[in-house]
């Protein structure tokens, strides 16, 4: 039917299909600010202003736009004209991904023309219903403040960070570690010690880097430009669905795509028949991948609900879907395990009992148990004879999603060299490559993976998740496929959080000394072994050694179950191994009667001490051992324990409620030792701006800008003058991938090389330019000139012009690798104040406290936003997040109501600090930062709880201790008004 | 997504839409929250309540008339809705729903439909409300008769308004939420001593002890939690009701 309506200010007259939405709609007028991130209007991210009013676009008829005025955020601006709002959500770091600022910049327009002057309470109302995994809303309402004032026409100062007191190396020691922060009772720190406060920079006059540089792709982002996966239109598309097992386990005994086949408008449907049969990982990890290969792009078996049975390619998404209903399949039905604890238990079914799959490390398929791992380091048993005092708690973690806002989406096509070229929102493009390669039956070289600008991951997308069945369409029709998750199926077909039962055993002196601490974890990787290995070699390896202990033990079972399976989650095995050691930590205190910080001060690590499971285990084999270089724990504990009143009487005004403050610490590493590698390569231009090509995978991070300013700082320019291009495997150098918090340390020492060597040859150009009597190693490079030690100077162009037109012309360019045996691990400590409804269980976190030391922090604004992020992540981990299932394996939790992330009107006060040490090995001194800050939040809620200042309102069964999260008013109160846990038997 | 949905009906009044109802393999389009969203390949046609003029607030008297079309959004904003009963209705649509959906979804849509959450139908249980149905002749029948058998009434009929009745009596909601802006897992709304509880089972009841008998176990909370806290709640709404300061 014909419509007419007024879009962005023009008319626009449309022919709209009845089932059509607005989104889809508007996509057709060439507008892609909106977003798709689910289909039941729950993330906000395709919000646009219909008559003003923000609503979700997806869920809004076409036709219902007939003669109404349509704003997108296309109308705000554009990348080289933008508007206050946009100024103030870039200066803010109000944009990571970007997937959800059209409609934040959106929301912010209809708040400031009703409220010129909003407080900020009704700037985070604003944001209600639009959904953001990334920044944790803090930076986006500090920029609809922001943008408020700008808007008033009045004064602001520009966002800035001074520069911190940089401690030296070894500056936490001496200052921090010899004096106990726990002082008395529970106050811990309070004032930092004098000492730190006396530090000051190492006097190295950094220009570019540890400023708040804006990102540098942020003008498209916040203008709504066409940046993502989906924001391309290609002639021909064809539009690909999967059908899905409704089963958790069966074999199908028969398939039928005949009917199917016979749709006018299907192009090709895919049965395990049609394609060869080849074991794989989908975990994006470096050759050789160090998890069971038990997958095939589509199987004669299905495995959990949500499993693949075929793959659809059809003219429109609607063809595809009524096709899926026209392929007949029979199954034979096998009894599922749903729950870890029976995997292993005799006469279980045998989930891989397929004879072409192949495990890793140690593993035994017959007893559903996907890797095993085991790291020692002293002897435990002796440990525990000679302790004075051994305490054995266990403790469990539930499943969760990442919940990426842009879902997993794929467009393929062949090029006009007939290669196949994957289009697609990953964290790993160079794995991707070489992982789909055998299965689709090209050479690599045969094939080109782009990564777009990506609408988060954190770590959803380290998987090879849909890339190989896209292919597959493409190479079946010779047409561009696109597939796209939606939200139920990111819920039933994605990855997850590997849920854990954790036992902790722990042997101590009756004076507090650690002697003996040993971990032993059973994890459910679900259906498929992706990350089972290595992700739980991290719960042990990287949570034990934070504590001093001379007996030191880790053992972990990952038994397959028929759910969906895990994968990697940003921090990756470490929250849940966090969660039971921190709790431990205050149980065995409590027992001896010690302060809890006391006890972690006496025990935890320090500069100097190495991390001796780091050489156990790495990657499934022998790693390298790890001396802690840079450590700022003691500062980091006294900072945030001081944000939320730590020790201070909480008392909440009504009678029915209880407040308590809980905090933990926790530690990661930096890069995978000896597996993480990038590279980068970087050519001077005529005008004097670099073309920086890297590997490395910026998935809404801002990873690419601060690969500017480490180029930048070393090549004397603003990080304008950098134009990074990243991730494309046909045109930048190898990278591993973004994971495992790499990206800085890793890829940013590459970038820092290859501008290093690039400055070598602008200096020789230089040093000739500016006559005989000057050397190359005199020249300094500055404010986007070469200059003498006599102050001569030539600019950055005179150098290019002169090296690529006139003499002894040359290519300007440096190209570089980085890898590392060292895993600088950054700190950090989480603190909680939560009120506890005793009435009804209702838990509330009223404020929070995150100190990361992340080494020097390269963009002070962004490492911020990466803590507050993984923070909020962490926050729903403990308190409100949980994939559950029904007795048959489906998923219950299929949509953002659902299961639910926190939004921005809710969110507690967010405290955060970045405690800055100099590390000796990443660039300037960096470390990592964006996992630490997922890992040590949901123990601080949990311990919040049972802090002596809340009452120990029952829960019989466990003593007064929450050993369990996410600590809902269903799991509190199950356990509170019965001595069972919940009736659902399948929730763990 | 409606695979199969090609036609698209703009009716001028409940009679014709009625009519169209009747035909079969349609659904009634609200403000599209709900039928949107479903994957549904049976919906051939839609029927859009827009034009019926169903957008009304109109406080006469005694009683409010809200029409079916009006959105949350304006209903909650309404100033005859924000005096009503100490604003209890304005607070229940404003935790059923973020701003987003509430700017789309509809009165009638979200008492029809079944994702609108418990929060507006126990608040307008406990106000004695009415619900007025064209089917096609108007029928008019409080609030409770029309949830005890929804599905009964809605066959070939469709919502036109709500009314409620503007009492001087105070008012109480109370609810348990996993977080602040989160839907509630149960609520209980009292206007003077009448009292609703939602959250229990299918749909809103009066009074405490036909919620508790009929508690279900689902995935947010267990049937015992759900008669755990429910007195609690209703506890809570009556006294906020009796204008004692609460929480």
């Amino acid at each position: 039917m014909k419509i007419t309506f007024t879009l962005n200010g023009a008319p626009v007259t449309a022919d709209v299909r009845a089932n059509q939405t607005l989104l889809d709609l508007l996509r057709g007028e060439a507008i892609y600010s909106g977003k798709h991130g689910c289909e039941t209007g729950e993330c906000g991210a395709c919000a646009v202003l219909v008559g003003g009013e923000l609503r979700p676009s997806c869920l809004m008829p076409a036709a219902r736009v007939d003669g109404r005025v349509v704003e997108t955020a296309e109308a705000g601006g554009r990348p080289n004209r933008l508007n206050p709002i946009h100024r103030a959500f870039l200066d803010c770091g109000g944009v990571q991904c970007g997937y959800c600022t059209p409609a934040m910049v959106l929301a912010t327009e209809q708040l400031l023309r009703q409220n010129p002057s909003p407080t900020e309470q009704e700037a985070r109302e604003c944001l209600s219903g639009v959904l953001c995994r990334c920044t944790g809303y803090v930076k986006p309402v500090e920029a609809i403040l922001r943008a408020a004032v700008l808007l008033r026409g009045e004064e602001v100062p520009p966002v800035d960070r001074p520069p911190s007191g940089v401690l030296t190396p070894d500056g936490s020691g001496p200052a921090a570690d010899t004096r106990p922060p726990a002082a008395s009772g529970n106050t811990i720190g309070g004032e930092a010690p004098a000492a730190l406060l006396e530090r000051t920079l190492e006097g190295d006059p950094l220009k570019v880097v540890g400023r708040p540089q804006p990102k540098l792709d942020g003008p498209r982002l916040v203008t709504g430009r066409p940046a993502f996966v989906a924001d391309v239109e290609v002639r021909g598309l064809l539009h690909a669905r999967l059908l899905l097992s409704p089963h958790a386990h069966a074999r199908i005994t028969r398939i039928d795509a005949t009917r199917a086949r016979a749709l006018p408008g299907v192009h090709a449907v895919l049965t395990h028949h049609d394609i060869p049969r080849v074991s794989y990982t989908s975990a994006g990890q470096s050759w050789p991948e160090p998890s069971p290969h038990d997958m095939r792009s589509l199987d004669d078996k299905v495995r959990f609900v949500g499993d693949r049975v075929a793959a659809v390619a059809a003219e429109t998404p609607e063809i595809a879907a009524q096709a899926l209903t026209l392929i007949e399949v029979e199954y034979e039905i096998l009894p599922a395990i749903l729950d870890m604890e029976q995997s292993t238990l005799g006469g279980a079914s045998i989930i891989h009992d397929e004879p072409d799959s192949r495990g890793f490390g140690h593993f035994d398929f017959a007893r559903n148990i996907a890797a095993q791992i085991t790291a020692t380091h002293g002897d435990v048993a002796q440990g525990f004879a000679e302790a004075d005092l051994i305490v054995e708690r266990t403790y469990r973690v539930p499943k969760v999603q990442q919940t990426s806002i842009e879902p997993h989406v794929t467009i393929t096509y062949l090029d006009e060299d007939d290669r196949l070229v994957v289009r697609t929102s990953t964290q790993v493009p160079f794995h991707v490559r070489r992982i789909i390669a055998p299965l689709i039956g090209l050479p690599i070289s045969r094939i080109r993976v782009i990564k777009p600008r990506i609408g988060g991951g954190f770590g959803g997308k380290q998987e090879v998740l849909i890339e190989d069945i896209c292919a597959h369409l493409t190479l079946a029709t010779g047409r561009p496929v696109k597939l796209e998750y939606t939200r139920a199926e990111e819920f039933t077909a994605a990855r997850s959080r590997h849920p854990q039962i954790i036992t902790i055993k722990t042997g101590v002196m009756r004076d507090g000394t650690l002697v003996a601490n040993e971990m032993r974890v059973r994890a459910d990787t679900g259906a498929y072994g992706s990350h089972a290995l290595t992700v739980q070699s991290n719960t042990g390896v990287k949570t034990l050694p934070l504590y001093r202990a001379p007996h030191l033990r880790f053992e972990c079972t990952t038994v397959y179950t028929n759910l969906p399976p895990a994968g990697a989650f940003r921090g990756y095995g470490v929250p849940q191994g966090a969660f039971a050691l921190e709790c431990q930590m205050d149980e065995v205190a409590h027992l001896l009667g010690m302060d809890p910080w006391e006890f972690r001060a006496k025990n935890w690590v320090r500069v100097g001490d190495v991390n001796v499971l780091s050489k156990k285990m790495n990657e499934g084999k022998e790693g390298y051992a790890q001396e802690i270089a840079s450590c700022g724990l003691a500062e980091c504990v006294a900072k945030a324990s001081a944000a939320v009143g730590y020790g201070q009487p909480k008392v909440s005004p009504h009678p029915h409620k209880k407040r308590g403050v809980g905090g933990a610490i926790a530690m990661q590493g930096s890069a995978i030792p000896g597996v993480d590698m990038g590279g980068a390569w970087l050519k001077l231009n005529d005008d004097g701006s670099f073309n920086l090509l890297v590997g490395a995978t910026d998935l809404g991070t801002g990873a690419d800008t601060v690969m500017a300013q480490i180029a930048a700082e070393v090549l004397g320019c603003q990080a304008e003058d950098i134009l990074v291009y990243p991730s494309d495997t046909d045109l930048t150098p190898f990278d591993t991938g973004a994971y495992a918090s790499s990206t800085t340390y890793i890829s940013g020492m590459a970038v820092k090389k290859a501008a290093e060597e690039a400055a070598w040859e602008i200096r020789k150009v230089a040093a000739r330019l500016l006559g005989d009597t000057v050397h190359a190693e005199q020249i300094r490079l500055d404010d986007r000139k070469a200059t003498a030690p006599d102050g001569r100077s030539v600019t950055l162009a005179e150098v290019a012009l002169h090296s690529l037109h006139v003499a002894n012309q040359q290519q300007i360019m440096g190209q570089a690798s980085s890898v590392s045996l060292k895993s600088p691990p950054p700190f950090c400590a989480q603190f909680a104040e939560v009120e506890v409804d005793v009435e009804t269980g209702q838990v509330t976190v009223l404020q929070m406290a995150s100190a990361v030391d992340c080494g020097r922090a390269m963009n002070p604004v962004m490492a911020e936003g990466q803590v507050e992020g993984a923070a909020t992540q962490a926050l729903g981990y403990g308190h409100c997040e949980e994939m559950v299932w029904d007795e048959a394996g489906r998923m219950l939790t299929q949509d953002l109501r659902d299961y639910h992330i926190y939004e921005a009107a809710e969110m507690p006060v967010h405290h955060t600090f970045l405690v800055e040490t100099h590390d000796p090995f990443g660039p300037f001194g960096a470390k990592a930062v964006a996992e630490v800050p997922t890992d040590a939040m949901a123990p601080a809620i949990a311990k919040a709880i049972v802090s002596k200042n809340v009452a120990p309102h029952g829960d019989p069964v466990q003593g007064g201790t929450r050993r369990y999260i996410p600590i809902t008013c269903r799991t509190m109160l199950a356990a509170e008004c019965s001595a069972s846990r919940p009736d659902l038997a399948c929730q763990k | 997504m409606l695979v199969n949905l090609r036609a698209y009906h703009r009716p001028r009044t409940p009679a014709e839409a009625v009519a169209l109802l009747r035909e079969g393999r349609t659904a009634l389009l609200g403000g599209g929250t709900e039928l949107f969203g479903l994957d549904d390949d049976t919906v051939e046609s839609v029927i859009d309540l827009a034009p019926l003029g169903l957008d009304f607030i109109l406080a006469h008297g005694g009683e409010v008339r809200i029409g079916a079309m009006t959105t949350l959004k304006r209903l909650a904003e309404a100033p005859e809705v924000a005096t009503l009963a100490g604003g209890i209705l304005a607070r229940a649509i404003c935790q059923a729903a973020p701003a987003t959906i509430r700017a789309a979804a509809t009165v009638g849509g979200t008492l029809a439909g079944n994702k609108g959450g418990e929060e507006i139908p126990t608040v307008l249980l406990a106000l004695g409300a009415r619900v007025t149905l064209a089917a096609p002749e108007p029928i008019k029948m409080p609030f409770e008769l029309f949830l005890s058998a929804k599905a009964d009434h809605l066959a070939g009929a469709l919502i036109t308004e709500v009314t409620v009745p503007c009492t001087d009596q105070r008012a109480g909601f109370a609810f348990v939420s996993r977080t602040p802006a989160d839907r509630a897992i149960v609520c209980a709304a009292a206007a003077g001593a009448r009292v609703a509880v939602g959250g229990m089972g299918p749909h809103p009841v009066l009074g405490w002890s036909d919620a508790a008998t009929q508690a279900i176990s689902d995935h947010r909370a267990s049937a015992e939690y759900r008669r755990w806290v429910a007195p609690a709640l209703v506890r809570r709404a009556l006294a906020e009701a009796r204008g004692e300061v609460l929480a």
